[in-house]
Order: C-alpha cells, then sequence, then structure tokens
C-alpha cells in the first residue's frame, strides 16, 4: 500500500522526521521504497506482512514505528457527532460463522458532490481516481483506519439486510460493471436481491451515484476465509478483499463506522441515523497472554531488562494485567490478530530490541553421530566421473509441453494449472528435454558436445504419483559411436559395475532396431541406442545423436566405489590377433563370453576392426579382434598359445558359423 | 723428413679446425668431409706414402695419421648432428589443439560449495520428493488452508483437490526430517522448487533452494545470527555486511531476512540492488512452535534455527549472471565458463 508523510503527520503528537520514519522502517524490516518525493511530501510503499493487515493503514504504521519515537497518536475514536434521527435498517446474518460482524447506519439528506482539491489530492497519492465525497470518504477511512467500508444508496434497498451465501445460479452486477455468479459466495442482500458480495465489491444496483441522498454504510467484519474463498471463486481481488482475508477485527470495523459518519456528517453534513448491528458470540477482542522473561532468553539469547519490557509493552499498547519478577500476564488489543501466544510476544520485543543489536554466537554442540543416509555424495563422485570422460551437466526444466505429449502420444502427468502450453505436463523421459539442449546449441552454433541431465521423471500409477530419478549420456556430433560406448563402459566400470550384459529389444525412441537393453546382475538398467528419425525431426536435427538412458534410482544401489588392489602381472603377456566373417547381427558379447567360457588364461578380449563393405558378403560383418593371454604363474610357451588359439578359432566357427579371414601373431 | 711430414699433419688438422666455424649447413658440412678425409685428402694420401719409410717412422706417423683421422671423423659426426638439429623448426608460439572437456553445471558447483560450507560445522545433507502433499509443503508448516500467506507461493498442483502439488519450497524437507529423527538435528536439503512464475530473465518455474535446519536443546536466535553470518563470509569471500531484519513466514518466529551489502556496487548503489546499496539473500526464523507440535518435538525442551535460500539467486550473484534462462538453456558457452 501506499502512504503520504505528509497525510502520517496529521496522526503524529511530537515530531517525527521523515529520515527518522524511514529508518524505522528499515530496521522493522518493511523494505520503505520512494514512489515520488514533492515539495511537502514523500509517497512510499511498504513491503507489510501478510499476517499483519493492521498495516494496511496509516494509523497501523504509525502505531507500529511509536516504540522506537518520541511520538503519540492522536485518537481517532472521539466523536463529535450526535445521532440525529432514528431511521435504521435491520441487519440479518443467516450464519454467524461468516460474518462475525455487521453493522450499518443511515445518514439522510447528504450533499454528495465532487471532493474537494485537498482531499481529492490524497486520493489520487494513494493511487486511486478521486470520485463523489461519499466514495472517496469511505476509500479514505479504509487507509486511514484499515477497515473496508461500504455505502450503498439507501433507496435502493428493499427492506432488511441479510448477509447469506448466494443461492444455485445467483448473479450480481457489481459496480465494475461485470456480471458475476456469485453460488456459495457471502452476499450482502436486502430482501429481494443480492446488493453488494461482501467484502469484496458491492453491486452496481445500490451503487452511490451524483443524485444519492440518503446513504447506508456498512461496516463489517467477515470471516477471512470466507472472503478469501470467494475472492478466488469469482477470481477478483480489491482493496476491501485483501484486508478482510487477512484477518482484520471487530475493534477495527466500530472505529471505521464512527469514522465514517464523522467525516460524512463534516464533509456532506445529513442527519445520522442509528447504528444497527449484528454480531455472534465472538468475544469483543479481549485476548490474554501468558508471558515467561525466562523464555525471550531461551529463544532469542540476550537478557532483556524489565524496564525495556515494559515501556515497550506500553508503546505497543499490550496492557499488563498482573505482573511478578519472572512474568507478565498481557491483554492484546483486538486489532493485533497476528499476536496469539508468548512466542509471538517474544518476536515483538525482538523486533524493538532491534534484530541488529543481537549478537552473533556459533552454538556449542555435542558431536552427533551420522544418522542421515543421503545418496548426496555418491551422485556428485557419478556426476564427477561423467565430467572426466569428457560430458558436460546440463539441467533443464522438469516439465514438457503438450505439443510434445500430443505428437509422441505420451502418458505424463498433466499439471492442474499450468501456466503456459509448454510448461503443462511433467515430463516422463529426460529424453525431450535434452533435444530441446541440442537444438538450442546448434541454433547458437554450438555443433559437437557430449552432456549429460541427472534429474527427476514423474508418472501416475495406480492414482499414485511416482517420481524417479533418470540419468541421460548423450553424445551429438563428437566421435564415432564406438568411441561414445567405449567411454560409457568405462564409467560403468569405475561406477564398479563390471560384466554389463547388452540385449537387443525394442525402444519407441530409438533407431530401427539399434536398442539395446543395458543388464547388470539380470536388472535391466537402461537402454543406449541411436535416437529416431522422427524425434531428430521433430527437433530439426541432422546428425545421429547417440543416448546412453539408465534407470538411476536402479543403477545407483548397484554403484560402488569401493577398491581392492589386484597384483600387477608378473610373467609377461602374449598377443594374438583373429579376424572372422561373422553375422551382421551377432551380439558380440555372446562371441566375448563364449571365448572366455573356454577357461583359457586370458585377460582381455578387444575388437579392433569392424569393417564391412568391398569383398564382404551381405549379412556379414568382418571383425578384428585381438586376444590377450596371461598366466599369473608363468611364461606361456608358444605351443600353449598356438593352442589356445586353435580352440578359439574352432569354437567360433562352430558356435557363430564364422569364418577365418586371418590370424596373426 | 719424418718432422716435416709431422708438421704438415699438424697444419692440415690446424687448417680443419679453422674451417668448422663456418660449416653451417650440410652441403659444406660434406665439402669438408671430402677435403680432409676423402679418398684424396691429405691424410689419406699420406697413407699410401708412408709405406716407403722406416719402420720406425711408420709408426709414429701411422699412430699420428690414425690419430687425426680420428678426430676429423668425430668432428664431422657432431657437426652433422648439430646442424640436423638446427634444421627442426622450435617454434611453441602456435596454439595448442583445444581440448573439450566436461564441465559440471554451475547450479550444481554453487549448491556444493554450500554445501561444504556446512559439512565444516556439522550439517549433514538430506533431500526430499518434489512431489509433495499439501500437508507437508503447507499445513505441517503452520500455513494452514486459505491462509494470506500462501499467496507467496504459487503453486502448481497435480490433483482437482489441490491436495498434491510440486513443492513450492525445500521446507517440507524439515518436517519429513523430524518426523523421522529426534533431535538434535543439523540438516541441509537442496533441491528443485516449483512456481508458478512466468520464464523472464528474473523468474523461472523451477529453481534450486537451500534449506536449513538446527534443532537441539539451547539453540538461541543469537546462534542463527553467527551460523548464517558465518556462511555468508565463507561463500563471498570477501568484505560484506550481514544485516538482519525482521520478516515473516508462518513457520518461524522471530523471523528474519538477511541481507548483503550489494556485492556488485560494494553497497553504493546499483540496479542489482535496486540503487538501496542492499541484496536480500536469504530467509530465516526460529522454529515456530507449532511446526514443532506438529512434528511431535516438545517446544519447552527444544529450539531451532532453519533457514532457506535460493540457489540461482546465489549463482547469478556471485558469477554476476544477468539472466536466470541461461542456466536451463545450458549453451555449452555458457556451461564451459565454469
Amino acid at each position: 500500500m501506499r502512504y503520504s508523510y505528509k497525510t502520517l503527520m496529521n496522526y503524529v503528537i511530537g515530531s517525527l522526521e521523515s529520515e527518522e520514519m524511514f529508518n524505522y522502517f528499515k530496521i522493522l524490516g518493511l523494505n520503505p521504497k520512494i514512489i515520488k518525493e514533492e515539495d511537502d511530501d514523500i509517497i512510499f510503499e511498504l513491503e507489510t506482512p501478510a499476517n499483519r493487515p493492521d498495516l494496511l493503514s496509516f494509523i497501523g504504521v504509525l502505531r507500529e514505528i511509536m516504540p522506537f519515537g518520541k511520538f503519540s497518536l492522536k485518537e481517532l475514536d472521539k466523536i463529535s457527532y450526535k445521532e440525529e434521527i432514528s431511521d435504521f435498517v435491520p441487519v440479518e446474518i443467516e450464519n454467524l460463522n461468516e460474518c462475525f460482524y455487521y453493522s450499518c447506519r443511515v445518514i439522510r439528506n447528504i450533499e454528495n458532490s465532487f471532493s474537494k482539491e485537498e482531499f481529492k489530492k490524497i486520493i489520487e497519492n494513494m493511487g486511486l481516481k478521486s470520485s463523489f465525497n461519499v466514495v472517496d470518504i469511505s476509500n479514505f477511512i479504509m487507509f486511514e483506519t484499515g477497515q473496508p467500508l461500504h455505502i450503498f444508496d439507501l433507496d435502493k434497498i428493499k427492506g432488511k439486510i441479510i448477509v447469506r451465501k448466494g443461492r444455485k445460479e445467483e448473479k450480481i452486477v457489481t459496480i465494475d460493471g461485470k456480471e458475476r455468479e456469485v453460488e456459495d459466495v457471502l452476499l450482502i442482500t436486502d430482501e429481494e436481491k443480492p446488493i453488494a458480495i461482501a467484502g469484496i465489491m458491492g453491486g452496481a444496483n445500490t451503487e452511490v451515484t451524483s443524485q444519492t441522498k440518503n446513504i447506508l454504510i456498512e461496516s463489517a467484519y467477515f470471516n477471512p476465509t470466507i472472503i478469501r474463498k470467494g475472492s478466488k471463486k469469482i477470481g477478483l481481488v480489491t482493496e476491501a478483499s485483501l484486508r478482510f482475508e487477512k484477518n482484520l477485527s471487530i475493534s477495527m470495523a466500530k472505529i471505521g463506522m464512527e469514522r465514517a459518519t464523522e467525516m460524512i456528517k463534516e464533509f456532506c453534513g445529513g442527519k445520522i441515523g442509528k447504528i444497527s448491528f449484528k454480531s455472534g458470540t465472538l468475544n469483543g477482542g479481549k485476548k490474554e497472554i501468558y508471558f515467561k522473561k525466562e523464555n525471550v532468553e531461551k529463544v532469542l539469547g540476550v537478557e532483556i531488562e524489565n524496564e525495556f519490557l515494559k515501556r515497550i509493552f506500553e508503546r505497543v499498547n499490550f496492557k499488563i494485567k498482573k505482573e511478578d519478577k519472572e512474568s507478565f500476564l498481557l491483554d492484546i488489543p483486538d486489532y493485533r490478530k497476528d499476536i496469539n501466544e508468548e512466542i509471538d510476544i517474544i518476536e515483538e520485543i525482538a523486533k524493538y530490541k532491534k534484530y541488529s543489536s543481537i549478537s552473533e554466537k556459533i552454538p556449542v554442540v555435542s558431536i552427533q553421530p551420522s544418522f542421515v543416509f543421503s545418496k548426496y555424495e555418491t551422485i556428485k563422485k557419478i556426476k564427477y566421473l561423467l565430467v572426466n570422460l569428457g560430458f558436460s551437466e546440463v539441467i533443464t526444466l522438469n516439465f514438457i509441453s503438450d505439443k510434445i505429449v500430443e505428437k509422441f502420444n505420451i502418458n505424463a502427468v498433466k499439471i492442474e494449472n499450468p501456466l503456459s502450453q509448454s510448461f503443462s505436463f511433467l515430463r516422463n523421459t529426460l529424453i525431450f528435454n535434452i533435444f530441446e539442449v541440442i537444438k538450442y546449441n546448434i541454433s547458437h552454433q554450438n555443433e559437437k558436445f557430449e552432456i549429460f541431465e541427472i534429474g527427476k521423471i514423474y508418472k501416475k500409477e495406480n492414482n499414485e504419483f511416482i517420481e524417479e530419478n533418470s540419468l541421460l549420456i548423450v553424445s551429438y556430433n563428437f566421435c564415432p559411436f564406438f568411441d561414445f560406448k567405449g567411454k560409457i563402459e568405462k564409467f560403468f566400470e569405475k561406477c564398479g559395475l563390471e560384466n554389463i550384459d547388452y540385449s537387443k529389444n525394442y525402444n519407441f525412441f530409438a533407431l530401427d532396431e539399434t536398442n539395446y537393453e543395458i543388464y547388470f546382475s539380470k536388472e535391466k538398467i537402461g537402454n543406449l541406442f541411436l535416437a529416431s528419425d522422427e524425434l531428430k525431426k521433430f527437433y530439426d536435427i541432422k546428425e545421429n545423436v547417440y543416448i546412453c538412458e539408465i534407470f538411476f534410482d536402479k543403477f545407483i544401489d548397484f554403484v560402488s566405489f569401493e577398491k581392492k588392489f589386484e597384483q600387477l602381472p608378473k610373467f609377461p603377456s602374449a598377443k594374438r590377433d583373429f579376424s572372422f566373417l561373422l553375422d551382421r547381427d551377432i551380439n558380440w558379447k555372446e562371441v566375448e563370453n563364449i571365448i572366455k567360457d573356454l577357461g583359457f588364461p586370458i585377460e582381455k578380449i578387444e575388437v579392433f576392426d569392424i569393417y564391412k563393405g568391398e569383398k564382404i558378403p551381405e549379412n556379414q560383418i568382418s571383425v578384428s579382434f585381438s586376444v590377450v593371454f596371461r598366466s599369473p604363474e608363468k611364461t606361456l610357451q608358444n605351443e600353449e598359445i598356438d593352442y589356445f588359439s586353435k580352440q578359439i578359432i574352432e569354437t567360433i566357427e562352430k558356435k557363430f558359423n564364422g569364418k577365418l579371414r586371418g590370424q596373426y601373431v | 723428413m719424418k718432422k716435416n711430414l709431422l708438421k704438415e699433419i699438424e697444419d692440415i688438422l690446424e687448417e680443419a679446425r679453422k674451417e668448422i666455424d663456418n660449416i653451417k649447413t650440410e652441403e659444406l658440412l660434406e665439402k669438408w668431409k671430402i677435403k680432409y678425409l676423402g679418398r684424396k685428402s691429405f691424410l689419406n694420401q699420406m697413407f699410401s706414402e708412408i709405406s716407403h719409410f722406416s719402420k720406425e717412422e711408420k709408426i709414429i706417423l701411422g699412430t699420428r695419421l690414425n690419430e687425426a683421422k680420428k678426430e676429423l671423423n668425430e668432428i664431422y659426426e657432431i657437426l652433422k648432428q648439430r646442424i640436423k638439429e638446427k634444421k627442426v623448426k622450435y617454434n611453441l608460439s602456435f596454439p595448442g589443439k583445444k581440448v573439450i572437456i566436461g564441465n559440471l553445471h554451475p547450479i550444481t558447483k554453487i549448491i556444493d560449495e554450500i554445501v561444504q560450507i556446512f559439512y565444516k560445522i556439522g550439517f549433514e545433507v538430506v533431500e526430499g520428493p518434489e512431489i509433495e502433499t499439501d500437508y507437508y509443503n503447507f499445513t505441517a508448516l503452520n500455513i494452514p488452508e486459505e491462509h494470506p500467506a500462501r499467496d507467496i507461493w504459487d503453486t502448481f498442483y497435480l490433483n482437482k483437490e489441490n491436495e498434491i502439488l510440486l513443492r513450492t519450497h525445500t521446507s517440507p524437507v524439515q518436517i519429513r526430517v523430524m518426523e523421522k529423527y529426534s533431535p538434535p538435528l543439523r540438516i541441509i536439503a537442496p533441491g528443485k522448487c516449483f512456481r508458478r512464475d512466468a520464464f523472464d530473465s528474473s523468474h523461472s518455474p523451477m529453481f534450486h533452494q537451500i534449506e536449513g535446519l538446527m534443532v537441539d536443546k539451547g539453540i538461541k536466535f543469537t546462534h542463527l545470527k553467527g551460523v548464517l553470518s558465518y556462511f555468508i563470509h565463507q561463500f563471498f569471500k570477501k568484505e560484506i555486511k550481514v544485516v538482519f531484519s525482521p520478516s515473516y513466514f508462518p513457520f518461524t518466529e522471530p523471523s528474519a531476512e538477511l541481507s548483503i551489502s550489494c556485492v556488485i556496487c560494494n553497497g553504493k548503489g546499483c540496479s542489482t540492488c535496486g540503487y538501496s546499496g542492499f541484496l536480500e539473500i536469504l530467509g530465516c526464523g526460529m522454529v515456530h512452535p507449532n511446526v514443532f507440535k506438529n512434528v511431535g518435538y516438545d517446544s519447552s525442551i527444544y529450539t531451532g534455527f532453519a533457514f532457506g535460500m535460493g540457489v540461482e539467486r546465489l549463482a547469478m550473484l556471485k558469477y554476476e549472471i544477468d539472466d536466470i534462462r541461461h542456466f536451463y538453456f545450458n549453451d555449452m558457452k555458457f556451461l564451459e565458463q565454469f
């Protein structure tokens, strides 16, 4: 809300320099922001907390800084008018849980003209457009006291006032000219029709005009939750609703009525009628809190003098009902709805003690053995491994667009209230977000790169939402596929996953038949594939994209960075190279396993060339690989190695129908 | 005769040595070799001539000739090597081949920097789910339904009843940890959060937060100030003024906002700090007794403080990044800077 220094000064007895005032606001964390400075005035805004509607008023902010200053405030509830006529409109409240207090007053024969220049300026400084006197007064009282009011044209009201919820299909045209459906929204009605949406906006049918002679002033205290729900339901937030939903008070409603009457009498004349009101059994603002001095030290860590406490209590209007050496019983004013328990009092004391004067200390604690199990450090190591292998980490937004969901027919979790169509679903794979990154980079002239992301993916199963971690390692236009796969293999090895198996299987996102499922100890932990043409086309990507997708939560359970030293070889190794014609679709892992199963002292098997082309029959490939033999016990003799080689050749010929093209020593 | 010949050998050697300095190319070297070691060279001719001399003279002259030949041959080899080395052009001024290495995302780096600082004072990392219930995200944190403070957290909901949502802050982790473990506690919880904010230069519907919580007997507001001041000075590693001022969060009381003197302009006032000289960095406070009540902690025995900070904001200040979207576009030219 906006405040004017000059207007505030109307309520101050004593002195309060603007500099001093802004300093107090800063100390209280209200972050004043100057809107404009004039010769004799400063217009500024404050950030007030959501539980302090009382600060959305001139009187409220002055009260808030009073404990710092040397000034006092003019009393607002001094009245100089008298009731002149006995006219009143009866009030009925259907449910006192919805409206805690409703009061109204008739004033007859007013002069409703446009506001005078000086008053007009005050209204405009608050950021409003000036109107008729009565309207301006009603707004002004809201800024002055914090209490929103409404003023009806009395002659348009039929019979009594009834406060009730809107019925089925009930509608009202509000003063902004819009027709609104108000079923189940709290209304102010007369005997025939709704005349206002309670606490939010008045109806056009009873609006005050230049012709208005007789008025009805409303000042009420509505249930804040009801107002908030209603405001959300009809999608209308007003200065009034913002205050009511934060919980006002009966005392504020009463002051609002008095001030409105006083000002209307002064500005517009007229004959003042009786106040009629209904209110629940609600305690009229009596709130007592027991406060123990030792608890201030316990929470804040500073000793507070009794004198300081008493001064603050007096300045914030917390009346001391009882006191002894250790404690106080305090009576809290009705407008302080934020003060309900001892901790609220302690916060008040901290505020006025000033946070800056509370010292800084490092706690002294006993060392506790660690109890928390977190994967944070493991994930960090995994990330560092990938970085060391040359992959850069990316982080993308966890959303996907409705366009993707439609195009790829994805079963993704929908956001009920999305911000935009591009962020309307939760992703169920990282693939789309990663492709977005690839596309973005290509369009920004980054032509080759290797990246990874670890992030959540989501699904809904049996009415339950499930979130899982996924890891996607991707290589774009960077290296031959087997260089990429080599890195993936090194990654698994370094994570402690040896003997990874691959099994060919369909994958929706894979280029025809390229997908291999990745298995570790019989568990499927991911997929290795080239991106499908459909995906590439959708993102306008031309080169192949190599993808390794890892089901991270499964994978991480297998990860182990425990290492054991293996003896370095004592005897020399011997190497033999082989070249075979094999079936094009052979699963190499099987060949490797069968060679290993022969039980020879084989250290490693490495493929160094895969060739397909001239002189190689259709459906076949030439695979060249080397086998390194090494025994931990002795130097292998040539005859032994020749025997091993012969067995290997025979096995491959027999089991895989391979044809030896060459063998090299 | 003998003496003259010996003298001649010395002269030839002297002459050969003198020429060394002028030999800069292989060509010249070869010419030199032919002149002094070639078939028609003086030395080789001498060898054929000494057969006419007496046995004694043969031994003396032969030894000297052999020595001379050996010396010249050595000179030849050395020169040859020297010329060869000079032929290779050692110019190291050209740039090395561009190396592409992997990088951690700057958000990951900042999170870890923060985690490392809190490790030093005994905090541990915990994590919680991104899909939360209304209870953990709001109610348990003393933010009941229809509480106006809920406006601060514009929420993405996943069901019609608005019960399941994307967490709007990392604070639900506090509740989950306290439900599971008894005090004392010292934890930090990094993670992604979601709010219905537009995607522009200063907002993102997804962002990262780090939550912190310390609960024990005798934890006070003075400790909150001490620990967070320590953190700020460790993190920014320069002279910085730390200011705590009152704030409002339903789950802490007293609540505070921590501001620091602007790291860009050192408090002089610039566009980053809105010409105030100060930057709001994080929200914090003493855990509200109602929150303790919700998790079954006895607030007459235990007290604690909690804090939450936006990782993107800290990263933007530390690296002087002007647009939050850089973090999520993942331009390689951006990523490789960190």
